[in-house]
Formats: C-alpha cells, structure tokens, sequence
C-alpha cells in the first residue's frame, strides 16, 4: 500500500494572502468517475495537507493517481477553484500545490485587512497636519512578508515607497512612514518652511497602496487637514525650515513654536532625548558647554515663537529633545521638572542631533564594524576557551563567538568563520570581499555551524591546526543569508557589517609569529675584535686599569664581512646591544656568548660583547661598559643607534643594573632601553633598578646555579631580589629549572658544577648548554626585538602565555620554567608591604578587609618573605598561609572606589609552595581563584587551567632548593564569557576576590602582588 | 668528581698565610690595612666575592692574585688577637687553616714614616690620622 500526500496553500492572487477555513477535495481522474482522494480545511495560513493510501482510488493497471483539485467555500456549497482541466498525470508520492484564487472570487472570504493611521501617542487619526510623523499600522497582509507602502499624490505620482515587513500574524505593526509629515517634498527634496508646507499640503488627499511586488493588494486614504491647528514644536533655521541635526560647532539649537495653545511668556528646555514623553516623566535640562543650564525664555506671538536655546560654542555632541512650558508668574525659578500635559514637547523625532565628526574620526566604510575577539586556545574544561592573538608557528588556532557577546539575533544562526589575511580598514573600503587561507582549502572549506546558547564551549572551533605561515590574520564570521539551518546556509563571502563580525580591522585578529630562538632577518653578519688599549675606571673598592677589548657582531650583507664598512644597507641605523660578563679566572671570558651575538647581529643588531678583569666588581664592569659605547659610537657613527640594551651575566648582572643608574646620574645620555640581566648576583650596591631611570627588565635565574646558589643572607644574593625591587617599568624573570651559572656561557662552561653547591643527585636534572643557549637567544632576543625594535608580538613570552618552540623542544622537551611578570599597569589589591603585625593580613593595600572566614588552620602570615620562610630567595614581603580543607578559603574584599576593573586585562598574583611543607603535593599544587560581584554572582578559576604552581626544584644541598614564586594570570575575560553553568561576572562590581582551597586538600603557599593588570 | 665526599671546609697542611701591614689608597685617602696572604692552592675566580675571616671578622676586600695561586685579603679593622683563619665566596666557607692568626705574627709598618694624612683603624696606633 502507497501513501500518497497531497499538499499547499491556497492564497489571494493579487497579495499571496493565504486565505483560511476554504475546503479543499483532491481527485484521482479516471475514464469514467473520478476517485476522491481526500479532502482537508486551509489553516490560518491557507496551507493544507490531504494523505490518501493507494487502495482508497487504484483500479486495474492505475499505478499513480492523476490529480487535480476543487476548492469550495467553507460551507462547503460554493465552487471557487479546480484544476480539473490542469490535472497533474501520474502524480508522485508527495505533490504540491499552490492555488491562487483572484480576489473578486473571493468576496468576504478575505481576511480581515485594516489601514489605521496613527498620532505621535498612537491614537488613531483621520488627518495629519504638516511636521507631524504618519505612523500606519496595517493588519491582513500575508504573514512574514516585505511588502511595498506606497504614498502617492493626488494625481498619481509616488511620492516615496517604503518596504516593511509585516510579522507572523500578517500585521505591520506602528511604522512612522514619514517623520516629519510634509516639511519637504519627497520628489525633490525641497525643504519647506512649516508656511510653505501648510500651503503645499493643505486639504490635500493623498493615497496610499500596499502590495508586493507589482501587484497592489489594497489602497488607503490619507487626508491633509484643512486647517492647521495642532501645536507643533521643532527645530528650524532662522526662515523656519526644519533643521534636525547638524556636526558640532556647525550650527545653533534653534527652536521654533506654532499653533502655540497658550499666550505671554514660556520657557524652552533643551532636555537629553526620550522616546516617547509621557505626562509625568522627570525631566532636566542638559548643561551646555559653558555650565549654564539649556533655556531659555521667549513670548508667544500670534501662537508662535521662535528662540535660539544655546549658541553652537555652547553645544556638546547629544541628542536633544526640547520641551515648551507656560510661565507662571514668580515661579520662573521654582519649576517642578516634570512633564505636565499642557507641556509641549519634540516626540516621534527628536529634536536635535549634535553629531561628532564622523569621518574625521572614523576610518570605518559605511561608519560601522562589530569586532570582538574570537581567536584564542581551547581549554579542556571550565572555563573551555582563552581569547589568545598571537601563535607561535605550529600552533593550533582556535575560533569561538561567545554566545554572551553575541546579538541575540545572531544565536541560532549559521555561521561561517573565515581565516583571511589581514587588511586594513583602507582596504576593506575598496573590497569587502572574504578569501578563505588557500591552505585551509579557500572559500570552499570554510568552516560553518550554527551558533549555539548557553556556552562558549558550543561555539568553539578549530580553524587552523598546525598553522604554519607566518603573518597577520582575520578571522571574520560571516552570517551569509542569515539562516537558521546550515542546509539553508549561503555563506556569501563577503563581510558585510554590521551583521557580520571581525576579530581584526583596525588591527590583526591574530598573527603567528615565528620563535625568536630560531628567526632572524640577516642571513649574514660580521664579526670583529678590537682592543682600543687600557683605560683605568673606578670599581666598588679601588680603580682598576682594563684593556678595552670586545668582540663585536653586526648585520652584513655579505658573509664573512670583518669591516665596520660592509655593516648592511638594509637600515641607516640598528640598536646597540653591549653584553658585560661577570667574574672568572679566565681571560676570554667575553667570548663566551659569540652564539647570542651572531643570533642578536642577524635579528638586526650591532651586538658587542666585553671584555673585563677577573676580580673586577659591579661599578667597574658598568664604568667599562660606558667606555665601550663610547668606542662602538665612534667606530659605527651614525650606523650605532643611541637606543640601546644591555645584558650582564653573573657580576655583570648587578654591573648593568648599576649602569642603568650611572647612566641617568652622570648624565651620560646613552638611551638604555631595556636591561638584562643573567643570573645576577646581588652583592655590591643593592640595586633598585627604578625610579628615574626604570627600564624594562629581565632576569634569567637557573634553579641549579653553582656559583650564585643563595642559602644564606637576607635576602640571598641571587636575581629574586634584583627582580623584587626594580619597578616603575615593566619586569620579567624567567626561573629555569635545571640550568646553572657556567652553561650559559660557552668558555665557562661546566666550571659552577665544582664549586661544590651542586651534588650528585643534582646532575640528572641539569639541562644541557644548548638547551641553555637557546633560553638565551630565545628570551634575550625576543626581550630585546620588544624594547629596541618595537615588535609586540613578543610580550606573551614575558607574561608565560607561550615558550619558544625550541625552547620548549630542547632536551626533548625536558626544560621547565616559570615567569614573573609585573606590567606598569595595575591595580594592587595587596602587596602585603604595611607595617607587619600579627593582624595586618586583615588589611589589604588597597583598604579592604581580609579574611579566612575561620576556615584556615592558622592565622596567615605576613611579613619579609625570608623572615618567614628561610627558602625564599626574595627581597619581598608576602602572605605564607596554611589550609587543610577544600572548604578553606582566603577572601580580600575590593573597597568600592576599586570595584570596576574593566581597564584591566587580567587578575595576577605571584605564589610558590613553600619548600619543605608537609602540607604540599609531591607534585604541583593548585587552587581556584574566585572573583564575586555586588549582584551576587561568582566564577571560580582553577589556577592549573593557565598555570602551573609548581614543587620546587630541590637541590642536593637543601640550603639552595627556592621557594621561588611565579606569577599566575588569568586573564579577566574568562570571568565574563559564558560557560554553561557558571555566573559571569560584572567586572564593574568587583567586590571580593577569593582563593579556594578546593582543588587540594592541604597545602602551604606563599602569595605576594595580587592585583589587576593589563 | 667526588666533590659531594669533601666536607666543607678544607684545612689542609699545605695551606699558609702572612700578615703585615701595607698602605692603600681607599677613596683616594692613603689607608693603613693589614693583609693577609694565603698561599698553598689555586684560587678560582667566582661570581660571589671572595672572604677571609679571622675569628668573627671578615676582610673588607679579598684579591684573587693573577696567577690564582694566592690571595690577599685586606681588614680595616682591628684584627683579633689570635683567631682562626677561613677562606670563602659568598657566604661559604671553604677552606681553614691549620696554622691560627697571631697578632704577634703582623709585620708592622713604621707610624712616623707613613703620611701624614694616612687613615687608619688599628689598636696600636689608635683611631684617626697620624699627626
């Protein structure tokens, strides 16, 4: 048995109205008497459906029935339609029909259609005076619908038409077709004053048509009024021609009054823009530029006013309305500011636009673009994506539309996500066109879904795995036809705001860059020695007489160059950066990083490295290195950039933070842009590398240094407490387990494993020299490309959120290390820094109360680090606190002047375990970090998600195992993208940040520089 | 090799040292100091500075000789009158030495044949200039 269905819709011929309750009959034609297959009612629709089963109309040899249909009146007696002589022969098993009846057949069976013309308070009107806003509201259209509204004139001709879309009951519901009725003519655009309006319009009829298509369904009147008589209020020039908006400074706020229903004086408020005044509405003048509130008094005259509210110096960007009211005698000054109903006021239009300098300022085509983040990494688990926009060649490249980003309109939408080369908004201008990465399989192969509610998890994708070219990408969401299905999705390859959205225009969405451990932009370099003969330099106890001898690498054209001459003509200038070693018995020492030079020389640097005495201390190893930048000035002239690095190992180390400070003290004028130093000791000066002459700074530390190990004094002479105290630029230091003090240098070598602070069970931790080297090129390199070229795609390395890949891959993935970071841009929530006492973690810097709610074991401590923790290699004070339930935790409450955080990008803190606790993991340790709002809500964060609190390394001789913090952060936006089952936070009411001990049972920390950042 | 079977400190036999009295200019002023010298193995240039102490006190500066073969360690202060001699970097004390410090043992310096405007702390000339 064959089921046969037999469906359509029955609609109006001239609108594609369908028309309901009409009784449909579906035939099988025979020879001799037609089968009746079925019959149905059209729904509200006109839509029907008719099943029949082959046994109901199958005679001999009739396989499929021949169809054809008849259409009654609901009662069933009437014959309005049959297709009797259009049958469909040998029909399929499912057959539509569409049958459009003309309208005259029809009679009352049409749906009920209304025209209703509408006032600026939605009641209905008969007529309409001139500056008034034709509003129409039309019901009985077919559902769904654009539909043309035509106004046209008495004698025919159009005066505009206006494409509306009618909704799923068929109604056009309150459209304003013509703000201000009649203040110009439609056909020329003639602007008319409200005189010469009245007289064009006055006692006309004009007509109005409603259709789709070419087919006008029905027609309506719209009468002028004979005689003018409601009030009207508006903004015009000084003849009277409606004036709405204009550029700021352009022009004067000028309002004019008719058909005034009160006599004498009345005062004109400028008040900010309300749609739809309502009797009772509190309202207040806005304040002009000046100070002086927006009004001004004036006298009706033969019902009309005209008065200039506030000059165009007095006028700010905004949207005005304007409000008339009657004066009442001794009460100028005491009026109530709320909206009377004899109050005249600006409704449907408002009253005045002061608009900013649109193009002046906007470089966007069309004035418009939707850019939101999109490109970023997967994370398995809550909170599931991290918005990222820079990779590293071989990454994986991730996309997501957060739902809670999304206009509500775009949920449920196919989408296609396309990875295009970035352009600039210039480009875009010309060509809007989308192209797919020809390696990801160009237009053909871009990825579609249908967004999703609910989490960001539904939403993500991966775009780009492995990517492998290096540049500056886009990544653009095109919403196509804007469909619902994918089955129904065209994408169309364009971006065409403001439907689509970017992750890019203004600038790149995202790049991949190349590792700076491996990537140069010199194929070549040169390479001399000089020795300029001995110049005496005091030093930090006695003068000490060096011979000015370097070892110098620059950027060639050729190879083999060894000539200050063949330096490469791809730039008039290059950075200077000038290495000063510290203390060793052997003379060569200053060529022992000929590996970075070179790597420095081909990323486009003259790079020099210095020779020193052995014995020599701090000040004297930077008094040499001025020495130095002298000789290089001369021998490169202008070639030598006056923007300069430096990078000091072991004594140098504390030698270039000691230079940074001659240098601004003595006046010696050399730009030191960024400092370095490398497994610094700290045991001259003290250095704080800030202040006046803070720069950016980086330090490099080996959890297994042999010569510069700390265990003893306070603080211990190691790079922590260099690092500790710099400020007022930004600071980085890179904690590398596994490295020592000699490897980093090719001629030292291994000489700090016989010093005896490395024992034998430290020896299978060590990393290799190459694996140290490339630390050294990678970070150094990047450090410098930063702050002396100005390429900030390197900054995700000194913040930890990514490793150079060959750093990552040395010694087959052995290498482990962890990043502080401090950026100048910060909101401390504490520093633990206030005067110690057995309460004052009770109070944050920033004022506000901290608290364990009883939960913890033991009351937190805070103090020097090294007073509280004779591991800690820091020259900080912090928190050391103790837990031993997941439902321990730790709150500090951010006072309201602080609890909007949106300027920032990240929350931060610093932490380590500290070392020797039982309450540790044997392992890494972790906990979840909460931010709470006023409203109530809160995410909580498991720290491990973004990074890693790590054990600490030990050491043979326990003296040297670090309670060494690093920095942890969490970038603020995971607080506010939508994750299923979770709140997001309003980030500007932040009131408590909390950590959660929920992730371990026990553990012992210590914490220090919890803030927001950048 | 075997470096982790050495107890810290080293006091070997082979180990000596000399004291005196010599003249340096600290802070461009002619200074009166007492150095020691240690003699009686090789002595390796480190990141840490070197120190010799004497009992509780330790040398205001220590210089590793060019050869590496001695060091001269020079105190501001008024030594002790006997104490035990220790050589290290940092705050590691790697080598004693067997023979203890004696002040008898100090070459002294004529006080009427230093300049005038010779610095000094030192238990037998007093504190101050020499007039």
């Amino acid at each position: 048995m064959i089921k046969f269905v037999i469906r359509g819709v029955v609609n109006e011929a001239e609108t594609g109205v369908g028309i309901s309750g009409l009784f449909v009959k579906a035939y099988d034609k025979d020879l001799l008497f037609d089968d009746l297959m079925g019959t149905a009612y059209t729904g509200d629709d006109g839509h029907f459906s008719i099943s029949s089963q082959s046994g109901d109309f199958r005679e001999f040899l009739d396989r499929n029935p021949d169809i054809y249909l008849k259409v009654y009146t609901p009662d069933e007696e009437r014959l309005l339609y049959t297709s009797e002589d259009a049958v469909r022969w040998r029909a399929g098993e499912d057959e539509v029909f569409e049958v459009r009846i003309p309208r005259e057949d029809l009679d009352d069976l049409l749906p009920r259609r209304r025209v209703q013309l509408l006032d600026d308070r939605g009641r209905e009107r008969t007529d309409f005076d001139v500056g008034e806003a034709l509003t129409v509201q039309i019901e009985g259209l077919q559902p769904a619908t654009a539909h043309d509204v035509i106004l046209q004139s008495e004698d025919g001709d159009e005066l505009f038409t206006s494409r509306l879309m009618s909704n799923r009951d068929g109604v056009i519901e309150g459209a304003v077709l013509w703000p201000q009725f009649g203040l110009s003519d439609p056909r020329t655009d003639e602007a008319l004053t409200v005189e010469q309006a009245q007289e064009r319009w006055q006692g006309h009829r004009l007509n109005l048509a409603v259709g789709t298509g070419n087919q006008t369904a029905f027609e309506h009147e719209v009468r002028i009024a004979d005689t003018f008589s409601r009030p009207l209020v508006l903004g015009t020039d000084e003849e009277g021609r409606v004036v709405n908006g204009f550029v700021v400074n352009e022009g004067s706020a000028r309002v004019s009054g008719y058909n005034v229903p009160f006599e004498g004086r009345v005062r004109v408020y400028m008040v900010p823009r309300q749609r739809n005044w309502r009797m009772g509405d509190p309202f207040a003048p806005v304040h002009l530029v000046g100070g002086r509130p927006a009004f001004v008094d004036v006298e009706v005259e033969a019902r009309r006013f005209q008065a200039v509210v506030a000059q165009s110096d007095e006028l700010a960007p905004g949207a005005y309305d304007f409000i008339v009211r009657p004066l009442r005698y001794g009460y100028e000054d005491d009026e109530v500011f709320i909206l009377r109903e004899n109050d005249l006021v600006t409704r449907t239009v408002t009253g005045l636009v002061v608009r900013e300098e649109f193009m002046a300022s906007k470089t966007v085509l069309g004035g418009c673009v939707n850019t939101q983040p999109m490109s970023g990494r997967h994370i398995s688990g809550r909170p599931y994506f991290q918005y990222v926009d820079t990779f590293q060649v071989g990454d994986d490249v991730w996309g997501a539309l957060d739902p809670a980003a999304l206009d509500p309109n775009l949920i449920g939408k196919a989408v296609a996500l396309y990875v295009i080369q970035h352009k600039p908004p210039t480009a875009w201008s010309s060509d809007s066109s989308l192209t797919h990465l020809p390696v990801l399989g160009g237009n053909p192969a871009v990825l579609k879904f249908v967004t999703q509610p609910g989490c960001i998890n539904y939403n993500d994708r991966l775009l780009w795995p492995n990517a492998t070219i290096e540049g500056e990408y886009d990544l653009v969401a095109d919403f196509g036809n804007d469909a619902t299905s994918l089955s129904a999705f065209t994408p169309d390859d364009s971006f065409d705001p403001p439907l689509d959205l970017i992750d890019g225009y203004f600038v790149s969405g995202f790049r991949v860059v190349p590792d700076p451990t491996t990537d140069t932009s010199f194929a070549n370099c040169g390479s001399f020695q000089y020795n300029d003969g001995p110049v005496t330099v005091t030093d930090d106890y006695d003068s000490v007489t060096v011979d000015r001898r370097a070892i110098v690498y620059f950027p060639s054209d050729v190879a083999g160059a060894t000539m200050v001459s063949q330096i490469s003509t791809a730039q008039s200038s290059y950075p200077v950066v000038v290495i000063v070693h510290g203390n060793s018995s052997v003379t060569t020492s200053y060529l022992g990083y000929n590996y970075l030079l070179e790597h420095l020389a081909k990323s486009g640097f003259i790079a020099a490295s210095i020779h020193l005495n052995p014995g020599m201390h701090g000040t004297g190893r930077a008094r040499m290195l001025f020495q130095h930048l002298t000789l290089l000035n001369a021998k490169f002239g202008s070639n030598a950039a006056n923007n300069i690095g430096i990078m000091g190992h072991s004594r140098g180390g504390e030698a270039v933070a000691i230079a940074a400070r001659l240098n601004h003290q003595d006046s010696l004028g050399h730009n030191i842009n960024a400092v370095i130093s490398l497994a610094p000791t700290d045991q001259y000066t003290s250095e704080n590398l800030g202040g006046t002459w803070a720069t950016p700074y980086l330090v490099v530390y080996g959890a297994m240094d042999g010569d510069v190990a700390g265990g003893s004094g306070n603080p211990w002479n190691t790079g922590f407490a260099l690092y500790d105290r710099a400020s007022g630029a930004k600071k980085s230091m890179v904690f590398v387990y596994g490295a020592t003090h000699g490897r980093f240098n090719t001629v030292w070598g291994d000489t700090d494993l016989y010093f005896g602070k490395i024992g034998p069970t430290d020896m299978p931790k060590l990393i290799s020299a190459d694996a140290h080297q490339k630390v050294a090129k990678g970070y150094m390199t990047a450090f410098f490309r930063q702050n002396l070229k100005n390429e900030t795609q390197w900054k995700g390395i000194f913040r930890d959120e990514w490793v150079p890949s060959a750093v990552e891959l040395a010694d087959g993935g052995a290498v482990k290390l962890y990043v502080q970071y401090e950026d100048t841009t910060r909101s401390e929530v504490d520093n633990f820094e206030e005067a110690h006492t057995a309460t004052s973690w009770q109070t944050s810097t920033i004022g506000g109360a901290v608290t364990d709610s009883s939960t913890l074991p033991a009351n937190p401590q805070e103090n020097e680090l090294f007073n509280l923790d004779n591991q800690s290699p820091h020259d900080t004070s912090g928190l050391l606190l103790r837990w031993d339930n997941t439902s321990d935790e730790l709150r500090f409450n951010v006072p309201s002047a602080h609890q909007n955080v949106t300027a920032y990008n990240a929350v931060s803190f610093r932490i380590t375990q500290k070392v020797g606790s039982a309450s540790n993991p044997a392992g890494p340790q972790d906990l979840y970090l909460t931010l709470n709002d006023t409203t109530g809500n809160s995410r909580s964060i498991k720290v491990s998600k973004f990074q890693e609190i790590p054990q600490p390394q030990s050491r043979h001789y326990a003296q040297y195992t670090k309670s060494a913090m690093n920095t942890v952060r969490i970038p603020l936006h995971v607080f506010i993208i939508e994750v299923v089952g979770t709140d997001q936070v309003d980030l500007t009411k932040i009131e408590s940040l909390t950590f959660d001990f929920g992730a371990n049972g026990t553990g012992e920390v210590e914490i220090d520089s919890v803030e927001f950042t950048e | 090799m075997f470096l982790d079977l050495i107890d810290f400190p080293i006091e070997s036999k082979r180990l000596d040292w000399q004291a005196r009295h010599v003249l340096r200019n600290v802070n461009q002023e002619p200074s009166l100091l007492v150095r020691i010298k240690i003699t009686g193995t090789s002595f390796p240039h480190r990141a840490e500075d070197p120190f010799v102490q004497v009992g509780e006190l330790r040398s205001r500066f220590v210089e590793i000789a060019e050869d590496g073969l001695s060091v001269n360690s020079y105190f501001d202060e008024p030594l002790p009158q006997r104490g035990r001699i220790e050589f290290g970097y940092g705050e590691q004390v790697l080598l004693r030495l067997p023979r203890r410090f004696d002040l008898e043992m100090l070459d002294q310096l004529d006080p009427q044949r230093l300049p005038k405007n010779t610095r000094f702390i030192d238990r037998f000339f007093g504190d101050g200039p020499i007039e």
